[in-house]
């Protein structure tokens, strides 16, 4: 049963990997046709950028920059950014349950005053005497 | 574990389970499975067409994808699909995370 199941995850790993190679040699063969057109320069240009992308020792790199830009592409950032407003504590640094540094509308306009109040006592205005 | 690390889990099982349902959807019903394979078929023709145009190669390549995605593995496909194209695209999983945490939150 293990054994099968192994076999199983490796033939699907390995199944999935020929199809993104086969969706990277798209992108390859689309990109290259739309700035240099389709004749010979873009044929060994293809083959080329095939063999590094594909088969080169360094293929480990561009699948996976591959999937992070497919994923982004996608909107998975959104869903970060969600969890950071969802739990503005993650945010702050830490999983502890206080709140972010960002906090309310309330605690910003504090801020705001306080600091207003501070400028005031370094760099009090004269006062003008009232028009006559 | 905090109240913060269980709430992250749940909305992660709620993003899984969501994930899972089409292909549950498929089994069940013979009917949503060959329309949803009928659907994938279509994606992927049009999608190689996108990048090759309309010639032979084109549907050599669609014809290796069709056996791995849709006769191989359709139920992994499916749920890739509406995950990637209904969930993430218009931004279902956020109303999702925000929904499951204000709720959990003021419960």
């Amino acid at each position: 049963m293990i054994d099968f199941l192994l076999f199983s995850f490796i033939e699907f790993g390995r199944d999935m990997l020929l199809v993104l190679k086969i969706f990277m040699l798209l992108a390859i063969i689309a990109f290259v046709w739309q700035h240099l057109g389709k004749g010979p320069v873009a044929i060994v240009i293809i083959i080329g950028l095939a063999y590094l992308v594909l088969m080169s020792p360094y293929s480990w790199f561009f699948e996976s920059a591959f999937i992070i830009m497919t994923l982004l592409m996608f909107g998975v950032g959104g869903i970060l950014i969600d969890f950071v407003f969802a739990f503005p504590g993650i945010a702050a640094g830490g999983a502890g349950g206080g709140e972010g540094q960002i906090g309310s509308g309330k605690d910003l306009s504090e801020r705001s005053n306080r600091f207003d109040q501070g400028r005031q006592r370094l760099h009090p205005r004269p006062r003008v005497p009232p028009p006559i | 574990m905090n109240e913060k690390g269980n709430l992250i889990i749940i909305i992660i099982v709620a993003l899984l389970a969501i994930t899972i349902l089409p292909a549950l959807v498929m089994m069940a019903f013979p009917l949503a499975d060959i329309i949803m394979r009928l659907i994938l078929v279509f994606l992927i023709f049009s999608t190689v067409r996108g990048y090759l145009g309309s010639n032979i190669f084109s549907l050599i390549i669609s014809g290796i994808l069709i056996y791995f995605l849709v006769i191989k593995y359709a139920y992994v496909t499916a749920s890739l699909y509406i995950l990637f194209y209904f969930l993430l695209v218009f931004n279902v999983f956020s109303i999702i995370i925000f929904g499951v945490g204000m709720g959990l939150r003021k419960g």
